[in-house]
């Protein structure tokens, strides 16, 4: 099949300062990644493409972090120009869990149930230093890290980090679901984490 | 259909988790509500979800180090937390008359910096509680322009850290005066726009006013301070009976109201961005005209030699290494310092046992007692104005959990 | 070789004038004379807020009479703070702090009540000002100074099932060793 309805595909490439890193590289029309048959890669990519471009984050702001996430959906960083501009309370009805903020050992049963709740496919991005590592608190009251609770997709680094920064997460993460099999498990994917 | 029958037949009531997370609640706070229908009969809050051990962080680090953790109490509202733990070490280090006038100048510009972004982000977030999705939108711009004088001052947006025992960590670029200038001259007018939409809007005025009374005598009892305490009859504000960092050579008015209810609230923190605003323009021409004086407190014990005399002397080599290894050391006591911040009091209590390292570090953080009054304002109320009570409040959950 | 000293004074211009009433006493000193073995501390208070210590049994009489006033005084009418605080090398290990203030002037007042042993205990203040309520059970969770008639001792910041008592010196602080690894 040599014409290809969709002329622009996003396709992830390493860039050399970031050599293990997921970057959106426009290609030409026609090329196949061959890993699971002609028609259901271009099913793919179109699903990826939708799936990438309107993702519902679920409002998990925890601490600080929340109100740079907040920040980051007003007008100013406004995220709505991603299709990130719904943000819902339940997780029923969202695809995507910032965790933006510390996690403390009271509240990690709370997030692994409602990631829990939330349906496939779904993601999961660890903004501010606290929930990637728990940042300046390495003490008993804070989890070590919220990948020890839910699968991480992108860390992005910050205490607060930048809303602009986020945005970034969020670039390569739409990046990373367009590459990504829509049909495969979830355990399979790898994750990016963004450079400041 | 079954469980439906059963409770009919007990007492109809319901108890409804709202949970900690929620968009409403303001951070992680768990309402444990009791219904009957749409009447909320007992409300009992349960916190401890943002729970950092930041206490006990603070007592395995130096006067310095720990300074960066308190930001992170009232995320809110950064600088206040900066400016009572600084106080308290200040005192704990005798040096509190001797910090000089244009570092105190800056520190009383900033808390009101604070306060003004502070205040925005509770109105937003109120607004879009109650509906109102443009005001959240309106005050996020306006908050930009503080954080962007922020960065300008210290290179952090939201946790600057900017204060240090006995003055400031750095002067103030050039950039910062045009910046304070344009915003002050800007924000009456966007605090009239604010007015514009919410204060004679009759969906708003029917859902804050009457609703989550809290009187004068139960005020005190309970606990409340700030804003919510001055809408309730008492005028208390720290920065006037207890004044600190020359607030008592500031002019500006203390708005308060006898009403104690959200609409009150409401109209005292608006107030008070207009006081900020005043209080920022006197600052403003204070620091133009103290170009170039000293920020920091000359004082070997606390302040690290000029880099100069460091590249070129030992003693001075070694006593900028002490500093930062070890850090400030003071003579054993105590010390409790007071804020104004825009929940209300805010304090550091710093006990120490002659160590470099504080042996006690304790913030009365003020919205841990305004919390304790909510299942006052809610009783006997809809579940509708239990959001718009938590609003009215103004609580943190960094502060209230630690 | 003029040796410079200080004048000798021929009026003592420290000393009060000899007919002038005394000054009156502060309520810390009334608080002193009130409860027996109550007394200012020997610690530095780098902050200026006057101390009292006074023993656990009347910390609810004290904090009562500051607040009503029956002597017609300054009235004491708000419960600022109710902290803890642990000091092991000491026999009352576990020290609790009120601050009061007046707002009819500003003042304000400390009191300290220190316990000790297996099980610290404490009579509530709830009855007295109950705004107590939550740093009592702060002060229960993190030291594990339990309050005698507190309604609903029980952990408030920590999660219910914790073990321990973060805030005591004996308790450690949990860091986790963290590797550095060279990628």
């Amino acid at each position: 099949m040599s014409t290809v309805p969709f002329t622009r595909w996003m396709r992830p490439s390493p860039s050399p300062e970031q050599p293990g890193a997921v970057r959106p590289q426009a290609l030409t029309g026609g090329d196949f990644s061959g890993e699971s048959g002609v028609s259901l890669t271009t099913v793919d990519r179109a699903i990826g493409w939708a799936r990438a471009k309107s993702i519902w984050p679920m409002l998990f702001g925890l601490a600080c972090c929340a109100i740079e996430m907040m920040a980051m959906s007003a007008s100013k960083y406004d995220v709505s120009r991603f299709g990130a501009e719904v943000f819902r309370s339940s997780p029923r009805q969202s695809d995507l869990m910032i965790v933006a903020g510390r996690l403390s050992k009271k509240m990690a049963p709370v997030l692994r149930r409602l990631y829990d709740q939330m349906p496939e496919p779904k993601w999961v991005i660890s903004m501010g230093a606290c929930a990637s590592c728990s940042g300046v608190y390495n003490n008993y009251a804070l989890v070590q890290g919220v990948d020890r609770v839910v699968p991480v997709d992108v860390y992005v680094p910050g205490c607060p980090p930048r809303p602009e920064a986020v945005i970034d997460g969020l670039i390569k993460l739409q990046a990373k679901i367009e590459y990504d099999r829509q049909f495969g498990k979830t355990a399979e994917r790898a994750p990016v984490a963004v450079t400041a | 259909m079954v469980m439906l029958e059963e409770t009919r037949t007990e007492t109809g009531r319901m108890i409804l988790n709202m949970g900690p997370q929620h968009p409403s609640t303001h951070g992680v706070l768990r309402l444990m509500l009791e219904l009957d229908g749409e009447n909320v009969l007992e409300c009992v809050p349960d916190i401890g979800y943002l729970h950092t051990g930041i206490e006990k962080m603070m007592e395995a680090r130096n006067y310095h180090q720990a300074l960066v953790l308190t930001d992170r109490v009232d995320y809110l509202a950064p600088i206040t937390n900066n400016l009572s733990y600084i106080m308290a070490c200040e005192k704990l280090f005798n040096v509190e008359g001797k910090v000089p006038e244009r570092a105190l100048d800056t520190r009383v510009v900033m808390s009101e910096l604070t306060r003004i972004a502070s205040h925005l982000i509770w109105l937003g977030t109120h607004g879009l509680d109650l509906g109102a999705m443009t005001v959240f939108m309106y005050c996020w711009r306006e908050r930009e322009r503080v954080l962007e004088i922020m960065e300008a001052i210290s290179g952090v947006r939201m946790m600057t850290s900017f204060m240090r025992i006995g003055g400031l960590a750095a002067d103030l670029p050039d950039e910062f005066y045009g910046l304070v200038a344009q915003f002050v001259d800007d924000m009456p007018k966007k605090i009239d726009e604010y007015e514009t939409m919410l204060s004679r809007n009759p969906i708003f005025v029917d859902r804050t006013k009457g609703v989550g009374v809290i009187n004068r005598e139960a005020a005190l009892e309970y606990g409340f301070t700030g804003p919510c305490l001055r809408a309730s009859g008492v005028q208390f504000d720290v920065r006037t009976n207890l004044a600190y960092c020359g607030y008592e050579t500031y002019e500006f008015d203390v708005p308060w109201s006898r009403e104690g209810d959200v609409y009150a609230r409401y109209m005292v923190r608006m107030r008070e961005m207009r006081e900020s605003v005043r209080i920022i323009d006197q600052g403003l021409k204070r620091l133009r005209a103290s170009r170039g004086a000293p920020i920091r407190l000359d004082d070997p014990r606390i302040s690290f030699p000029k880099r100069e005399k460091i590249h070129s002397s030992m003693e001075s080599l070694i006593h900028h290494f002490k500093l930062v290894s070890e850090g400030p050391v003071p003579t054993p006591g105590e010390a409790y310092a007071a804020v104004e911040s825009p929940r209300g009091e805010q304090a550091t209590y710093i006990m120490s046992d002659g160590s470099n390292k504080p042996h006690r570090v304790r913030f009365r953080a003020p919205s841990f007692y305004n919390l304790q009054v909510l299942p006052q304002t809610i009783a006997g109320g809809l579940v509708a104005d239990v959001v718009a009570s938590i609003g009215s409040i103004d609580i943190v959950l960094g502060e209230i959990d630690r | 070789m003029a040796q410079t000293s200080a004048p000798t004074p021929t009026t003592a211009v420290d000393a009060p004038e000899p007919d002038a009433p005394p000054p009156p006493p502060t309520d810390a000193e009334l608080v002193v004379a009130r409860y027996p073995g109550a007394a200012v501390p020997a610690w530095r208070f780098a902050d200026g807020i006057p101390t009292v210590r006074v023993a656990p049994e009347q910390i609810c009489d004290a904090i009562s009479w500051l607040r009503h006033r029956p002597d017609g005084g300054r009235r004491y009418d708000m419960l600022v703070d109710v902290s803890g605080s642990h000091w092991p090398e000491r026999d009352d290990s576990h020290e609790v702090t009120y601050i009061l203030h007046a707002l009819e002037d500003s003042h304000r007042i400390r009191l300290k009540v220190a316990v000790g042993g297996e099980h610290p205990t404490i009579p509530s203040v709830t009855g007295v000002w109950a705004l107590a309520n939550w740093p009592e059970r702060e002060i229960f969770d993190m030291y594990g100074v339990e309050f005698s008639g507190h309604p609903d001792l029980r952990r408030i910041i920590t999660p219910n099932d914790w073990e321990g008592h973060p805030l005591r010196k004996d308790f450690p602080l949990g860091e986790e060793p963290v590797e550095f690894q060279r990628p």
